[in-house]
């Protein structure tokens, strides 16, 4: 019945989620507070205040807890309270734990670690790259990725965690049954479908604006790590990089350009101590830390697994047709189906990568043979940021159409995509590892 | 006494009678004549006065037949003045015969040019008549057409005299012009290799075109300059068009005739009567006609008018427009290719890489979602003309001149007349089923496009848009079937696609940040 009762309370109008757990611990449980509320008088008025005790002496008696469970169990939404479930066990132990969480979508993976990649919601290129390289990178090696499912940045991250197979977790400012921003629709699909969605709000709770630093809490409650991508002096990613520092979660961030007002948050963060993040094995490090002197069970990682292009000269079979799969390791003309490229529930171990990671990045560049001479060059050209496609032209000699037909044909493998602005960039970040033992 | 209006397109042949009886000096004007018409009476008094000709001192009925149509513009002074002389005796009437006179006059008996003037003449020609007396600016124009004697006329009392027998001296016939004149050159804009590529294709399989950029990027540049890489228009385009620019009073009576197809780059503020012609009683022609056979730019496409650019919708379908008024429908002919422009954004910098920009990521989205679908769906090349870096401006060659370009677009058109036969059907408006038969797509070729639209979300009508654009880039390479690589370049065209298509909304979410 404490489920009943947490949902029924959960879902009463103008219950904040921040004050429940207070309530629930004054009046000594949650069916004790549900029956208090009912009954409404001088205790209800007194824990509650008038107003709200008038007004939920009204809702208690709409709502049947039992009814509202199984309402919302039909609508595809779990309650799930403390301690329950395969959430991050620390989440229930931050400063101001939820009461209960709702959540809809699947069951994250056990024992996996969580980390969170948020940012700017007026993300740049370069940070929306490195967003979906660390959300895929992450995702291949077995971690949970979460963020909060807004423009930018966190879509981003969403979206490559989805790339590259992985569990993503969306925690939303908003209620669960709610979609914002509204074009978010196919995302949250897509996260609902292979991840979840988390919310501390009922359904049907609007997305206000105090609601996202009170969302930013339980992100950073649930990471093992936080890493901000791109963030402005003032942007939320800072707070939930707060919540974290509090929490005692690791704090790392991306260094981005110093003459873009998107590094200053990131760059602050990296001068007061946070870790600075080059590629994914500078995160991996510190949450697989603990476990690296536990003998490894899980065997090395195969490069044809990771770089499913390499080596083969393409055939006409090499064509996916409709409704077979993409066999792994092998390669096919137009590159590879990011989806397909590893086979579902594998999992790798974390540091596996180390040394290979070019290859997992942009797989079909690490080896010659998928890229011709046309497109190497293009790649080389494109290395250090974003190009019109008259520098292009003005730099490789090559006309217009060529261009766009082999930019196209590098767009379909993965290697290049548009920017706004008619601009092109490398589809993926290729990080390179900070070797200090050069320095010297 | 005879005269001609023009009425939409159309030129509808007056028969103007004048009648005096003995009553007291007064004037009566039938036949359904407007504002413009009842005050020619005012113009004639004058000019007949101040031209010492003599003025009927009696009372006076004028009747301009068909009576049940409405007649409109000052065309009739001059056939009125001319009959009234009559009345007075100054003329035979026998003078009129086989005549028609059409010219407004001034009040010191000046005959002032009219609209419409060349259509009037190839009217009167098919009708048989052996002569049309005209105001003299617009004689040039009305000479263009064979088989007709026409006499321009500079006031009224030289137009009597020319009735009663004087011979008047008149401008030589034009030719057709074999220069052309001179236009932008597209080498004058730097860089901007994507956009300039797509005019090129634009231009030779006569698709529409769309150019996204930020301020000061160049777009009207580049669509100024569209006219330049058309074939130059045949003999009888060339008459076409200036005909509907007569209509409309736009011609320059002294170069009639224009060999380059009409540029228009109407304001975003227009009317949808204004873009696409109509009017209360004698529908006019609107933007899209005068922009028949040529190019009609409309920039910052999302600030048009939603009714306007609807009303777009059907002379980009069907080659012309029908404006039916509760008096008479009007069929204005209008095929002309579309060259839209807009910002990226609604603040003009998103992706720019010299200022940033200022909107929110779901503003951009509402601008996006202002433009409609099923127009753009009709423009089968959408690209970014990003804005030049100063040092770009200097580093950029200045690339092709119109004039060699030009030359690959008529070849590409000349392949296409061969293969969908001389009506002017061009890749771009070809029946889709047609191309798909004519031009089939090899097994290489039909996986790539399989692979393409699985990648790149293409929609079934965007794969089509692919395949018209494919076959255009292929003719302008000189290939008989269409290879990878045009369908590559094909699909590079497609900026817009996913903002359109709703769900996706990939490229541009992405550059907004989205």
């Amino acid at each position: 019945m404490e489920r009943e009762y947490r949902a029924a309370l959960a879902c009463l109008p103008g219950m904040s989620p921040l004050a429940l757990p207070r309530l629930l611990g004054l009046a000594g449980g949650s069916r004790e507070l549900w029956n208090l509320l009912c009954r409404g008088g001088e205790r209800a008025e007194a824990l509650v205040g008038v107003e709200k005790a008038s007004t939920w002496v009204e809702s208690t008696r709409r709502i049947d807890p039992a009814s509202l469970l199984a309402s919302l169990e039909s609508r595809g939404i779990r309650v799930v309270l403390p301690g329950e479930g395969t959430l991050p066990r620390a989440l229930w132990s931050i400063y101001d734990p939820p009461a209960l969480l709702f959540l809809r979508g699947a069951e994250p993976p056990a024992g996996s670690p969580w980390v969170a990649v948020v940012g700017s919601r007026r993300a740049s290129a370069y940070g929306r790259r490195c967003a979906e390289y660390l959300g895929r990178e992450l995702a291949s090696r077995g971690t949970v990725v979460v963020s909060g499912a807004a423009h930018g940045i966190d879509r981003c991250a969403h979206e490559g965690c989805l790339q590259g197979g992985g569990f993503t977790a969306a925690v939303l400012g908003c209620g669960i049954d709610q979609v914002y921003p509204a074009h978010h629709r196919d995302l949250y699909e897509r996260i609902a479908a292979r991840g979840c969605l988390i919310s501390e709000y009922p359904p049907g709770e609007a997305p206000l604006p105090w609601r996202f630093p009170h969302r930013n809490r339980l992100i950073a409650g649930l990471a093992q790590a936080v890493v901000v991508v791109e963030a402005s002096e003032k942007s939320g990613a800072l707070i939930t990089a707060e919540f974290a520092l509090e929490e005692g979660r690791e704090v790392m961030a991306v260094p981005g350009p110093i003459d873009n007002p998107l590094s200053r948050g990131t760059h602050g963060l990296i001068q007061k101590g946070a870790k600075l993040v080059s590629c994914v094995e500078d995160v991996l490090e510190e949450i697989f830390a603990p476990r690296l002197l536990e003998p490894l069970s899980l065997p090395p990682r195969d490069g044809g697994v990771s770089a499913p292009v390499c080596g083969k000269v393409p055939t006409e079979s090499d064509f996916p047709s409709a409704g077979t799969a993409h066999t792994p390791g092998v390669g096919h003309r137009w590159g590879p189906l990011p989806e397909d490229a590893r086979a579902p529930g594998e999992t790798m171990h974390p540091l596996a990568g180390e040394g290979r990671r070019v290859d997992a990045a942009l797989p079909s560049l690490a080896n010659g043979a998928m890229t011709d001479d046309e497109e190497a060059a293009l790649v080389d050209l494109l290395r250090d940021g974003e190009k019109s496609l008259d520098w292009l032209a003005a730099r490789s000699g090559k006309s217009a159409g060529r261009l766009l037909v082999v930019i196209t044909r590098m767009q379909l493998k993965g290697l290049i995509r548009e920017e706004a602005g008619g601009k092109y960039g490398l589809a993926a970040v290729m990080p390179t590892k900070i070797n200090n033992n050069k320095f010297y | 006494m005879n005269s001609c209006s023009i009425l939409g397109m159309e030129v509808l042949g007056v028969e103007v009678e004048v009648n005096t009886s003995g009553n007291l000096p007064g004037i009566y004007m039938v036949g359904l004549p407007d504002a413009a018409v009842r005050e020619s009476y005012r113009r004639i008094k004058a000019a007949i006065a101040n031209s010492e000709l003599p003025f009927p001192r009696t009372l006076i009925t004028v009747n301009l037949a068909p009576a049940h149509l409405r007649k409109e513009g000052s065309n009739f002074d001059l056939p009125i003045a001319l009959a009234m002389l009559a009345v007075c005796g100054c003329l035979e009437p026998g003078a009129f015969q086989g005549r028609l006179v059409v010219g407004e006059l001034a009040l010191d008996g000046k005959v002032r040019g009219i609209r419409g003037a060349l259509a009037m003449a190839s009217w009167a020609r098919k009708r048989g008549w052996r002569e049309l007396i005209l105001p003299f600016p617009n004689c040039n124009e009305a000479r263009l057409v064979e088989g007709i004697r026409v006499t321009g006329v500079r006031d009224l009392r030289e137009a009597m005299e020319y009735m009663r027998g004087r011979e008047l001296d008149q401008p030589p016939a034009l030719a057709m012009p074999d220069r052309e004149e001179p236009l932008p050159c597209l080498s004058e804009v730097k860089g901007q290799l994507h956009a300039k590529r797509a005019l090129e294709v634009a231009a030779a399989g006569g698709h529409n075109l769309l150019l996204v950029g930020p301020p000061g990027s160049g777009k009207s540049m580049l669509a100024e300059r569209l006219p330049g890489i058309l074939p130059p228009l045949s003999k009888e385009e060339v008459l076409e068009v200036s005909s509907i620019h007569s209509v409309a009073g736009l011609l320059d009576p002294d170069r009639p005739l224009r060999r380059t197809p009409p540029f228009r780059s109407p304001h975003h503020s227009i009317s949808p009567v204004g873009l696409v012609g109509g009017g209360r009683n004698a529908p006019r022609p609107g933007e899209a006609t005068l922009s028949h056979r040529g190019v009609l730019f409309l920039d910052e496409l999302p600030e048009f008018r939603r009714d306007a650019l609807e009303a777009l919708r059907q002379p980009l379908e069907t080659g012309y427009v029908n404006v039916s008024r509760s008096l008479l429908t009007a069929t204005f002919p209008a095929r002309f290719m579309l060259v839209a422009g807009m910002n990226p954004c609604p603040c003009g910098y998103l992706g720019d890489s010299l200022r940033s920009c200022t909107c929110h990521p779901a503003r951009v989205r509402q601008y996006y979602s202002r433009l409609s679908g099923p127009l753009l769906d009709r423009i089968d090349l959408q690209v970014a003309v990003p804005r030049l870096t100063p040092g770009e401006l200097v580093e950029l060659p200045a690339g092709e001149s119109s004039r060699e370009v030009r030359e690959r677009v008529v070849a590409a058109r000349e392949r296409q007349r061969r293969r969908w036969g001389g009506d002017g059907t061009c890749n771009a408006n070809v029946d889709i089923s047609r191309l798909r038969r004519l031009c089939p797509l090899g097994e290489e070729e039909k996986r790539f496009m399989y692979v393409a639209s699985e990648r790149l979300g293409l929609t079934a009508r965007g794969f089509d848009r692919c395949l018209r654009v494919a076959r255009t880039i292929a003719d302008l390479a000189g290939r008989e079937s269409i290879a990878v690589s045009d369908l590559a370049e094909a699909v590079s065209y497609r900026y817009l696609e996913n903002a359109r298509e709703g769900s996706l909304f990939k490229e541009v979410c992405r550059g907004a940040g989205i």
